[in-house]
Parts: C-alpha cells; structure tokens; sequence
C-alpha cells in the first residue's frame, strides 16, 4: 500500500485506518500518521459546527400557515389588492364629481396590472392618453417628472373650479366609453 | 386536539411515507416534517450564506417548494436528499446574486465606509494569541477556510461533514457522480488541511 493510496482512502473514510494494512503503514510512514492526526482534527472541528444554529420558536407553524395560503407570487397578489383599493377610491372620487358621465377614457403608458382579469402585464398597450375628455392632453400630468405610480389628470369643468384627480398609473382602461363605465363600476364596488 | 393527534399519529412515521400521508390529505404529516427537518435546514443553509435571517427565510421558501411540488416526489430517492437539493439551489442562487450586487467596484468601495462616511477600522492582523486559537477562534477560522473553497468542492464536503449525507445521497443532491463526489471531498479536505495549518 502506497502513500497516496492511504491519502485517498483516508479522505473518504477515516475509520479505513483500522484495517489491518492501512494501520501496518501509518505506523511506518510518518507522512501518513501526520496527514491522519490533522485529517481527524478537521472531523472533530467540523463537528463542532453541526446543529450549531436552531430555527426560530413557531418556524413550523409558520411555515405551515404560508403553505396553506394560495399559490402564485404574494408580492403580486398583494399589490394588486394595493391597486384594487387606490383605484377603488380614486373611481368613487371621479363617479362622485360626475366626471364619469363624460366618459372616463385614460390610458397611461405602463402596462396595466391584472386587477380586474382583463389585461396581464405582459401585454403592450400603446399610450392613448385622453379621448372624449373634457380636457386637453397637455392637462395630463404624468410621465413628467412626477412619481411614476400615478398620473394626475387637472380636470377643468365650466361650473366649477379646475381641480386635479390622480390616478394610479396601474390603472387600466380601454378606449370605449362603454368598457370604461364598466370597469370603474367594477373597481369601485 | 385533534390536530395535536393527528400528528401524534404520524410523529413515527418515516419521510416518506409522512409525504404519502401529506397527500392523502393529512396536513399534520407535512407539519412532523418540518419540525424534523427545520433545524437542520436552517443550519445547513446558514454554513453557507451566514446570514441566520435569510437562512430562516431560505429554510421557509425550501419547504413551501417542498410542500407545492409533493405530488412531484415519486420516493426513488431520500426526501432528506431532494430538500437538500432545494435548499442547496435556494442558497447558490443567493450567494451568486449576492456576489453579482456586491462585487461591482463601486459597491466594494461603498462598502469600505461606515454609514457616516468614516473608512471601516481595518482587519486587525496581528497574530492571534495561542489561546484565542481555541474555541470559537479555530472555528472561525475554520468556517473562513471553507468559505473560500471553490464551490464545486464547498458543497460536497459541508454535504458530507457538517450534513453527514452519504456518498450516494450527495450524488443525487448535487446532481453529479460517485466518483466526482469522491474526488471533490478528497480535494477539499487536502486543501482545507494546507488553509489550516497551524490550526489542526
């Protein structure tokens, strides 16, 4: 038996030095002792960091718990909730001040989360800004600058004074008056 | 109460058959699993990211996997070997992400700096005195030398020495053969024998 026939026999299991002729050459070849007494302090060092660590008091409960919720991304699920309520209001603002009536048409340049079922976010959906609104495309005031998670949209009425709704960038809505009540009805409830 | 049964009466169960329990409905057998196997998880997962937080939430994210994916276990191999393999893909993927945002130049130098701009003091590198070579020193230096072994030989030494896996359930975790397996662990350990020396 050869030095470096001890050395891979040793590296794959330190309890071969007990056969009869790998013990005959450790106790003849100190290389082989040597390389056996640090093999053996690595074992006993790299032991110590076994189970070095517990998981946290409720992990399983936890766990449990995440597993029993439903399946697809949580961050997804919960920003869409998040969009859900934010248009929900600003549509009640909007039903409220009777800008509905003059057809609600707003289409921003990010693509629409999946609120409502009717469009995904992977779909490209060309900017259309306002049609049949009762005020001018420049009255639009985002993508300039402004936080990109909403579009303001500075609404002049003849009987009242000009005021600014803001909507989240996320909404979505089509170029049909009719689609539009339809979805505003649907955010709203 | 009958919750806490219900895991009484599958607490003996071996893995695979809390798995087949698990599928026919029985939610308290994916519970035992997870309390068998947390521990070690979340310790396995920190040798390798040293990072207890984000451990705990790899150890989570691997047995939602495990729990989702259940029916896709067909049982030819160990359970303990696929959640191995899950969370050794959960703390790869971190470790090389983590290496992709903080190996840009500009973050290596931002993070030689403490939040109020002052440079971090440096390493001390004097010598250790002989008796903080014991104890948490040595394994300190240990858990360093390990860490700056390639990955290829990282994985199956910590798989094999920390875990004690065997040799074949290695194989399956990493997707490799015997005899690579073999060979790797052979090398790390002559490599971790030249970074320690001094200290075995």
């Amino acid at each position: 038996m050869n030095c470096t026939t001890v050395e891979r026999l040793l590296t794959e299991d330190l309890g071969s030095a007990e056969s009869a002729d790998l013990s005959r050459h450790l106790h003849e070849c100190q290389h082989c002792r040597e390389l056996y007494r640090e093999l053996k302090s690595l074992e006993e060092l790299s032991g110590e960091l076994k189970n070095d660590m517990q998981a946290p008091a409720f992990f399983a409960s936890r766990v449990c718990a995440r597993a029993s919720e439903p399946a697809g991304p949580r961050r997804l699920l919960a920003l869409a909730l998040l969009t859900t309520c934010v248009i929900g209001f600003s549509s009640f603002a909007i039903v409220k001040s009777g800008i509905l009536s003059d057809a609600a048409v707003v289409q921003t340049a990010a693509p629409s989360v999946a609120v409502t079922g009717s469009a995904t976010a992977d779909q490209a959906i060309e900017p259309l800004w306002i049609t049949d609104w009762p005020v001018a495309e420049s009255n639009i005031a985002s993508d300039r600058g402004r936080d990109p998670r909403y579009v303001e949209i500075l609404v002049s009425e003849p009987s009242e004074s000009d005021f600014i709704v803001r909507l989240p960038s996320a909404i979505e809505v089509g170029s049909n008056q009719a689609d539009n009540e339809y979805y505003l009805r649907q955010v709203s409830h | 109460m009958a919750e806490s049964a219900c895991a009484d009466a599958v607490a003996g169960y071996r893995d695979n058959a809390l798995v087949s329990a698990y599928l026919e409905g029985n939610d308290e057998a994916f519970r035992v699993l997870v309390t068998r196997y947390q521990g070690k998880l979340v310790n396995y997962i920190n040798t390798l990211v040293h990072e207890r937080e984000l451990a705990v939430d790899l150890a989570q994210e691997t047995f939602i996997r495990v729990f989702r994916n259940a029916d896709r276990y067909k049982g030819d191999y160990q359970f303990s070997t696929w959640i191995y393999r899950i969370a050794t893909n959960l703390a790869i993927d971190e470790l090389r992400r983590r290496d992709r945002t903080q190996g840009s130049f500009f973050n290596r130098v931002v993070a030689l700096f403490q939040p109020d701009g002052k440079p971090l003091p440096l390493p001390d590198a004097r010598p250790a005195p002989d008796s903080a070579l014991q104890g948490k020193e040595r394994l300190r230096r240990l858990q360093t030398a390990i860490d700056s072994l390639p990955e290829k030989y990282r994985l199956p030494f910590l798989l094999k020495e920390i875990e004690d896996l065997s040799y074949d359930a290695i194989c399956e975790v990493l997707g490799i053969s015997l005899g690579t397996v073999k060979s790797r662990i052979h090398r790390a350990k002559l490599l971790l024998r030249e970074k320690l020396s001094g200290v075995l």
